[in-house]
């Protein structure tokens, strides 16, 4: 791959809690180009933290270390926060899993909208007003006139989801972290949200990290993917591989799915082994 | 005959001007020991038809039948006792502050079972929990745990029938596989039907013998998973759920449809 927009190589954040440490990520490594990379595993895996240290957006019992975090050339460790919030307003975008925490349930999502471009650009009221309306537009909301004057809670989740994914288009990222985007979806708004995405990566070559735990979309969405178990990535594949997963991890998922046509009276359950959890190899 | 008869369900909800109608002249059987489902997309009043069936919602007008009683002619505390609910979110549903053994001694109590100590025992072992569980909080169990226990609070009053709202949407696959066998052994076991609220058509084509197709408050198609497996779907919005269900299409891009 040439020149990535983001390296990670030794990624470690441990959570020092009143319960006591836990190691929560385990020397992740991997590289995003202007392609879609997944992260999958089950719940508690890690995946979000990731995600969250990349931007470093952890609470403070978080401790991160890593041997390289770069993100178009720049070590984010060493950046000082303010150096950070410019990276993560105008750089990274973040979605959520669930917009209606993320969006300011006493402002109408239009407002909302125009005050992420009034951040970012140097313009009137009026103007902002207007390419909000464009933007909210261009992520597929028919009637945008109508949708800018509603609340949070009047929109439905589709919705909502993509008045986030407008406000993050605003300052022209190079990354987007997705944290499950689409599992609050049903499946004809979720696709709706994967073309905008898939559009995003295709038209504006963004790097995409796609965080979920559905093997079937992974397997057809995202170009590689990244299997979490246990805080270390234990196995990585093309998406379109999966199905020659190696680790008995990642085949015990795929073998617990119910398939459309593939009639079984019981699914397998997932045999969990004590090895899985073994400190893999560092990276040199 | 159907152990389950709905015939030309109407609802609306919200007062006034802002009153609308949700259902719109829902109709379906199901045959004893069926698992019969719903999909649809969202806000198409899957949990509301659901919700009808439990008694939450008594404002409907046409007729739900359960064993030949009908809901207006049946005792509200005996209709509770023969149909169940389970809720899709495994952390919501149970209260934070009880224990297990007290949230499952709820029904009983509200019912007069006697001897709710091993009617506990009973239920917890069914969903495959130990006594040691008893004595814990929510908090403390994991989401497939919480899930058991929200199956175990719906069979502890010996139900005939659960009615199972999205019940695994909320967990990883490998937990979706143990809940999902659990219903399946349970079915068998109790001789339990179902009524089973799924997005996801897989779920829908391991589970149910048929299933409805919901789109704004209608029921646009009614389809046997055989007719499913063979492809043989014919509203455009289940061919859209079959196309969408499990993959994304990277060569066809979904039209806008907000
Ligand atoms: N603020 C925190 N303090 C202490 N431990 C935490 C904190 N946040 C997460 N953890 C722990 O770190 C581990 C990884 O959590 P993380 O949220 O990254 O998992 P995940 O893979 O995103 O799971 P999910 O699929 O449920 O979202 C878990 O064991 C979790 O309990
Ligand atoms: N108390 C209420 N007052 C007014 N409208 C309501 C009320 N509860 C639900 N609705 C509306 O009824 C419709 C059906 O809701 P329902 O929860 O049954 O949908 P669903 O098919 O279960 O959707 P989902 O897949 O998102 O769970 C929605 O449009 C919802 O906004
Ligand atoms: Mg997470
Ligand atoms: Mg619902």
């Amino acid at each position: 791959m040439t020149d990535p927009i983001l390296s990670v190589k030794n990624l470690n954040v441990r959570y020092f809690s009143a319960r006591g440490l836990l190691h929560a990520v385990r020397n992740v490594s991997f590289d995003l180009g202007r392609e879609k990379v997944a992260i999958i595993g089950e719940s508690g895996s890690g995946k979000s933290t990731v995600g969250r240290a990349l931007v470093r957006l952890l609470p403070d019992i978080a401790k991160v270390n890593a041997d390289r975090l770069s993100f178009e050339g720049k070590e984010l460790l060493s950046l000082s926060e303010r150096k950070m919030q410019d990276i993560r307003g105008r750089r990274i975008s973040m979605i959520l899993q669930d917009p209606k925490f993320s969006l300011n349930p006493v402002m109408s999502v239009g407002e909302q909208v125009s005050e992420a471009y009034l951040a970012h650009f140097k313009v009137s009221r009026a103007e902002a007003k207007k390419r909000a309306i464009e933007q909210l537009a261009s992520v597929q909301i028919r009637d945008p006139e109508h949708v800018y004057g509603l609340y949070p809670h009047e929109v439905s989740g589709g919705m909502g989801q993509r008045i986030m994914i407008a406000m993050m288009l605003i300052p022209d990222p190079a990354m987007i972290i997705a944290d499950e985007p689409t599992s609050a979806l049903d499946v004809t708004v979720r696709a709706q949200v994967l073309s905008l995405l898939d559009d995003l990566v295709q038209r504006r070559g963004i790097g995409l990290l796609f965080i979920s735990h559905d093997l079937n979309l992974v397997q057809s969405f995202c170009d590689r993917v990244l299997i979490m178990y246990a805080g270390q990535v234990v196995e990585e594949l093309r998406a379109s591989e999966l199905h020659l997963a190696q680790h008995d991890y990642t085949k015990g998922l795929l073998a617990s799915l119910p398939r459309i046509g593939q009639r079984r009276d019981r699914l397998s359950v997932l045999n969990r082994k004590q090895d899985w959890a073994r400190d893999l190899e560092r990276q040199p | 005959m159907s152990l389950i008869s709905i015939s030309d369900i109407d609802l609306h909800l919200g007062a006034g001007t802002r009153s609308r109608q949700i259902l719109d002249g829902i109709s379906f059987d199901v045959d004893e020991g069926q698992t019969f489902g719903l999909v649809g997309e969202s806000g198409s009043g899957k949990s509301t038809v659901l919700r009808c069936i439990a008694g939450l919602y008594r404002h409907w007008t046409g007729s739900i039948a359960v064993d030949g009683d009908t809901f207006e002619s049946a005792d509200r505390l005996a209709w509770c006792r023969k149909v169940q609910m389970v809720f899709q979110d495994p952390y919501g549903s149970l209260h934070p502050k009880h224990r297990i053994s007290d949230i499952l001694a709820e029904p009983l109590q509200i019912h007069r079972f006697g001897d709710i100590d091993r009617r506990i025992g009973e239920a917890l072992e069914q969903v495959g929990l130990g006594g040691q569980f008893r004595y814990r909080y929510p908090h403390q169990l994991s989401g497939g745990q919480r899930q058991r226990v929200a199956i175990a609070r719906a069979l502890v009053l010996r139900p005939r029938i659960l009615l199972l709202d999205e019940p695994t949407s909320a967990l990883d696959v490998s937990i979706q596989a143990e809940i999902l066998n659990l219903f399946k052994d349970l079915r068998e076991e109790l001789n339990l039907t179902y009524v089973l609220v799924s997005h996801d058509l897989a779920v829908i084509d391991h589970m149910c013998s048929a299933f409805a197709v919901m789109q704004a408050g209608k029921i646009v198609e009614v389809l046997t998973r055989d007719a499913l497996d063979a492809g043989q779907v014919s509203a455009p919005y289940t061919r859209a759920l079959l196309e969408a269900s499990g993959h994304y299409d990277l060569a066809a891009p979904p039209s806008a449809q907000s």
